[in-house]
C-alpha cells in the first residue's frame, strides 16, 4: 500500500532536474516535501503522479509499477490508485461542482450515477460545500475550490493523495482548514499524503514527516 | 462513440459521392445514340440574358431561345432539359459532357469555330447605334468629338474599335466602357454620352422595357453577327438533326412567330 | 416590379440558404473530428493536415469549386453540380474551422487535460467533453465571422450555374433593365446575416454560462 520511488532521475533537455532520488510514502503518514521553488519538487511530484516520465528508476504503488527506467509499465492502473490536487486545482469550469465530482467514477464505470451522486453529496457535506454542489467553479472562493478539488480526487478512493503547493493561493483561514482536512484524510481514512510546499509553517502544522529534495538524493 | 459517428458520416459522404457520380464520362465519339438512350438533350443556358433566356415573374425560364429550343425539341421528338450555366464556363461544360448544346444568343466567331460545331444561324444580331429621340446625331459622322458608351468586352466594343477613324474622332479618342448594357443605357439617359453601341437583340428588348419613344436608332450600324447553336464537334448526327428541325421551324412559321413576339419585327 | 422579381430572388435566397446550412452542418463537426484525429495521430498525419489546410486556405474557393466540377472529370471522377458545391464548400470551411479550433484549443489550460488524465478519463473523453467545449466558447466569435463569410461566399456557386441569390439578382437586373433587384438582393443578404448574427449572439450568451 506504499508509494515507492527508487533511484529516479529526470532531465529536461540537457538540464538534470534530479538524480538518484528515492522516496516512500506509507499509508496514514503525511510527507511534506519542502525546498525552494525551482528545485524540482513539483517535477518529482508529477513523476510520482505519472504526468512526467523519469528516465531512470522505478515508481510503483502497492505492487503496480508505473514506470521502469524510462518506460511506462501500467500507468492507467497506477493512476487509479493515486490522486492529485493541483496547485491551481484545474477544476473543469464548464461543469458544476457536483459534475466535477461524479463524471470520473461514472466514466470509469466504478459507480453508477446514483451511487456517485450519493457519495459526492456526502463528501461535499463533510467538506462544508454542500450548498455549492450546483455552482460553477469560477464562482467559488480559493478555499472552496481547494476543497472541491480534494473532494473530486477523493471520489476515486485513492491510496495516495498528492498536493502541489496547496496553500499558495489561500488566506490563512483557508490554509488552516486545508491542514485539518489533510490530517483527517490521513488519520481517519488512512490515506498516504504527499504535500509539496514551500510554506514551512503550513508544513510543520500538517506533516508527520519532512523531507527536502536534496536529502532524497543518495550519494554515489 | 463519437469516432463511430464520424466513421459513419464519412462512409455516408463517400457513398453519396459515389452515387452522385454521373454516368456521363467525357464523351468521345458521336454521342447521338447515347442521347437517344437517355431520351433527353441537356441545353446549357445563361438565365441572366434577357430576352434570350431569363426568369419570369414565376421564376420560370422564359425567352426567345427557350421557346425556340422547345419548338426544336418537339420537332426532334426528344425532351430538352435546361441547365443553367455560368456563361464564361460554357465551352468547359460542353466538353465535359455536362451539357449537349450551348443555346443562348451564342454568336458565331472564328475562335469559337475552332472549339465547337455551329448549327445554321437562326438570328441576325446587328450592332446598333442608339441615341436619345431628340438627339441631333443622325449618322456616325455626327459623333465626332462626342462621347459614346459600349459594354466592356462585348462584340459591340470589338466592332467599334475596329473602325479606327471613327474612334479617334471621338472625345478622348475611345468609347466609354461599362459593365453591362443597362449601364450604357443609363449613361445615355443621364446625358453623359451622346450615343451607345449595343447588340440589337438586347437593345430592342431594353428599349421596349424602358419606353421605345425615348430612343432613336440610327440607320447606320457597326456590322452584323449571327446567333447559332453550339455543340461538340464530334456530334455530327446531332448537328444534322438540329439543322433539320430548325429548318422545319422556319418553314412552318414558328420562327417568324417568335420574332414577332420578342422583337416586334 | 417588386412582385415580379421577388419569386426568383426568394428562390435564389433558398438556394443560398441550402448551401449555407449544409456546409455549416457538415464542416463544423468534421472540423472537430479532424482536429481530434490530428491531435491523436501524433506526428504521422501532421504533414497531411498541414498540406490540406495550406491548399484550402491558399487557393480561392472559386478555383476549388471549378477544379472539383470541371477538373475532377479529367481525373476520372465526375460529380454532380450539387455534390461538387457541397464538397468544395465543406472541405474549404472545414479547413478554416480546424485552424480556428486549433488556436482555441491551445488556449485551453493544459492543466485541464492533466486533471482529466489523473481522473482516469480517456483521451477521447478529455478532448470531446473537456477541451472542446471550452475551446468552442473561446472560438465562438471567430466561428461567427466565418459563418457570416459563408453566407456571402455562397454567391460563388454561380460558376457552376446554380441560381443563388446574387445571380438571381443579376438575372432580374438584365430582365427588367433596372438596378432595383440589386437593392432587394442587398436587403435579403442583410436580413440573412442580421438573423444569423442575432442567433450567434444568443448562442454565445448561452455557452457563456460559466
Amino acid at each position: 500500500m506504499s508509494c515507492i520511488a527508487e533511484n529516479c532521475a529526470k532531465t529536461f533537455g540537457r538540464t538534470p532536474v534530479f538524480e538518484n532520488v528515492s522516496l516512500r510514502v506509507d499509508p496514514g503518514e503525511i510527507v511534506c516535501l519542502m525546498g525552494p521553488s525551482g528545485a524540482g519538487k513539483t517535477t518529482l511530484l508529477r513523476c510520482l503522479c505519472g504526468l512526467e516520465l523519469p528516465e531512470k528508476g522505478t515508481i510503483s504503488l502497492s505492487g503496480t509499477v508505473l514506470c521502469q527506467d524510462g518506460r511506462w509499465q501500467s500507468p492507467m492502473e497506477y493512476r487509479q490508485k493515486i490522486g492529485l490536487v493541483f496547485q491551481n486545482w484545474n477544476l473543469f469550469p464548464h461543469w458544476t461542482v457536483l459534475q466535477n465530482l461524479i463524471k470520473a467514477p461514472v466514466h470509469q464505470k466504478r459507480m453508477n450515477r446514483a451511487e456517485a451522486e450519493k457519495k459526492a453529496r456526502r463528501l461535499l457535506q463533510q467538506l462544508n460545500l454542500a450548498e455549492k454542489a450546483d455552482a460553477y467553479p469560477n464562482s467559488l472562493s480559493g478555499g472552496q475550490k481547494q476543497r472541491a478539488a480534494i473532494a473530486r480526487a477523493c471520489m476515486l478512493a485513492p491510496e495516495i493523495l498528492c498536493f502541489d503547493e496547496p496553500t499558495s493561493a489561500l488566506d490563512e483561514q483557508s490554509a488552516l482548514e486545508v491542514s485539518n482536512i489533510i490530517q483527517s484524510l490521513a488519520k481517519q481514512d488512512g490515506l498516504g499524503i504527499l504535500v509539496v510546499t514551500h510554506d514551512e509553517q503550513f508544513a510543520h502544522r500538517t506533516g508527520t514527516r519532512f523531507v527536502r529534495l536534496s536529502e532524497l538524493q543518495s550519494k554515489k | 462513440m463519437k469516432i463511430g459517428k464520424l466513421g459513419m458520416g464519412l462512409i455516408g459522404l463517400a457513398l453519396v459521392a459515389m452515387t452522385g457520380c454521373q454516368s456521363a464520362a467525357k464523351p468521345q465519339g458521336d454521342s447521338w445514340s447515347a442521347i437517344e438512350d437517355r431520351g433527353k438533350l441537356v441545353v446549357g443556358i445563361d438565365d441572366t440574358f434577357a430576352p434570350m433566356g431569363f426568369r419570369d415573374e414565376n421564376n420560370e425560364l422564359a425567352g426567345y431561345d427557350i421557346e425556340m429550343a422547345k419548338a426544336v425539341s418537339e420537332k426532334l421528338g426528344i425532351a430538352f432539359e435546361f441547365q443553367t450555366i455560368d456563361w464564361s464556363m460554357k465551352e468547359s461544360e460542353l466538353n465535359a459532357g455536362n451539357i449537349d448544346l450551348i443555346w443562348n444568343g451564342y454568336s458565331i466567331t472564328d475562335t469559337r469555330k475552332q472549339q465547337v460545331a455551329f448549327s445554321e444561324p437562326y438570328l441576325e444580331n446587328r450592332q446598333l447605334i442608339i441615341t436619345l429621340a431628340d438627339s441631333e446625331v443622325n449618322a456616325k459622322a455626327d459623333l465626332a468629338g462626342k462621347t459614346i458608351a459600349v459594354q466592356k468586352e462585348s462584340s459591340a466594343l470589338e466592332a467599334v474599335s475596329a473602325d479606327a477613324a471613327f474612334t479617334s474622332a471621338l472625345k478622348n479618342g475611345a468609347p466609354e466602357e461599362f459593365d453591362t448594357n443597362i449601364d450604357c443605357f443609363m449613361d445615355l439617359e443621364a446625358g453623359r454620352s451622346q450615343a451607345i453601341v449595343v447588340d440589337e437583340v438586347l437593345a430592342r428588348y431594353v428599349m421596349k422595357q424602358r419606353g421605345q419613344e425615348k430612343y432613336k436608332v440610327l440607320d447606320e450600324n457597326f456590322g452584323t453577327e449571327q446567333y447559332a447553336v453550339g455543340m461538340r464537334k464530334q456530334d455530327t448526327t446531332l448537328l444534322e438533326k438540329i439543322n433539320e428541325a430548325m429548318k422545319a421551324c422556319n418553314e412552318d412559321g414558328t420562327t417568324a412567330a417568335l420574332n414577332a413576339k420578342w422583337f416586334g419585327e | 416590379m417588386i412582385r415580379q422579381i421577388l419569386p426568383s430572388l426568394l428562390a435564389g435566397a433558398g438556394v443560398t440558404l441550402q448551401v449555407f446550412f449544409i456546409t455549416l452542418i457538415l464542416s463544423l463537426p468534421l472540423a472537430c473530428l479532424l482536429q481530434a484525429l490530428q491531435q491523436f495521430s501524433g506526428r504521422a498525419l501532421k504533414p497531411l493536415f498541414r498540406g490540406y489546410i495550406t491548399l484550402m486556405r491558399g487557393t480561392p474557393l472559386l478555383l476549388q469549386l471549378m477544379f472539383i466540377f470541371f477538373g475532377m472529370p479529367y481525373l476520372g471522377l465526375t460529380l454532380s453540380r450539387e455534390l461538387s458545391i457541397f464538397i468544395a464548400f465543406t472541405l474549404n470551411y472545414t479547413a478554416y474551422f480546424i485552424e480556428i479550433l486549433r488556436g482555441a484549443l491551445s488556449a485551453v489550460d493544459p492543466g485541464q487535460a492533466e486533471a482529466g488524465k489523473m481522473l482516469g478519463f480517456s483521451r477521447r473523453y478529455i478532448y470531446f467533453r473537456i477541451q472542446l467545449p471550452q475551446a468552442l466558447r473561446t472560438a465562438m466569435p471567430s466561428i461567427g465571422n466565418e459563418v457570416l463569410n459563408l453566407v456571402k461566399d455562397t454567391s460563388l456557386i454561380y460558376v457552376l450555374g446554380a441560381s443563388e441569390l446574387l445571380k438571381a439578382g443579376r438575372s432580374a437586373v438584365n430582365t427588367y433593365a433596372t438596378a432595383l433587384p440589386f437593392v432587394v438582393v442587398g436587403i435579403l443578404y442583410l436580413a440573412m446575416c442580421g438573423g444569423f448574427s442575432w442567433l450567434l449572439g444568443r448562442i454565445e450568451k448561452r455557452i457563456s454560462y460559466y
